[in-house]
């Protein structure tokens, strides 16, 4: 196991944490757990795709600061939260 | 679970039909039939994880300790995992540690031990590895589970007490 393949999958876990837990907030209702659950389970899906394709890549920088670990996730996940939406959109077209 | 996972520790500790009364009777089966109950403990004993921003910075800053902590759950080893998390990282961040390899590196986990323990019981030269592999997994297991529990338990009634 190789120090930088951690802290790579770190950021990718880190990342997609972030992302499907907003849109998990955004989707609480009590009346739709079941599809809630759905949804989440195919945005998991889809992530996973998206990060085994070569969309979206993070590299184990070294960073200063914590801020700036945080800034790097954040910008990661809006570009992740980007690709998802671009996704939706064109199956929606479909 | 517990009861699935005691049943079978119980039955081994009985068992021992090859070479002293002390020695587990394993194979195949009982591994298959223990993987998935091991999953669920795991995943009961630290469920799902949600970290905060300074512990993934800390794991990220400390990637060889992560590694450590893994590698002991990859041996089967969880008490070890967990004493070392709280040991290097502190109470806080060595549980959002374990937590996160649990979430995330679960699967691999039980994929390795299961692969590693089927390949030695199959091979009849390291078949007492193979034993203690999965008599350490186990074991760990429901210890860290124990103690989870005597956690929760002592949590409770410090709650009680106050109200």
């Amino acid at each position: 196991m190789k120090k930088n393949d951690v802290k790579r999958k770190l950021l990718l876990d880190s990342i997609k944490e972030t992302v499907i837990t907003s849109i998990g907030k955004s989707l609480e209702d009590p009346n739709k757990i079941k599809k809630r659950t759905d949804i989440l389970i195919a945005l998991d899906k889809e992530v996973n795709i998206i990060f085994s394709s070569d969309a979206f890549i993070v590299e184990p920088i070294d960073f200063e600061t914590k801020d700036e670990f945080e800034r790097y996730i954040l910008e990661k996940s809006n570009e992740l939260r980007l690709i998802l939406i671009e996704k939706i959109n064109k199956n929606n077209d479909k | 679970m517990s009861t699935l996972g005691r049943k079978s520790r119980d039955k081994h500790e009985s068992g021992g039909s090859d070479s002293s009364e002390n020695d587990p009777k394993l194979s195949k089966e009982n591994i298959d039939q223990i993987l998935p109950v091991l999953k669920e403990v795991i995943k009961a004993v630290y469920p799902a994880a949600s970290m905060s921003i300074e512990a993934a910075y800390f794991l990220y800053q400390n990637a060889d300790d992560l590694i450590k902590i893994y590698q002991y759950i990859q041996h089967g080893d969880t008490n070890g995992a967990i004493k070392t998390a709280i040991k290097i990282m502190g109470k806080e961040i060595g549980e959002q540690a374990l937590g996160y390899i649990c979430t995330y590196y679960t699967e691999d986990s039980v994929e390795a031990i299961s692969s590693s323990a089927t390949a030695s019981i199959s091979n009849v030269e390291n078949r007492e590895t193979a034993k203690k592999i999965t008599q350490g997994t186990i074991n760990g297991v429901i210890e860290a589970m124990n103690e989870k529990i005597i956690d929760k338990s002592a949590e409770r009634l410090e709650n009680n007490e106050k109200e």
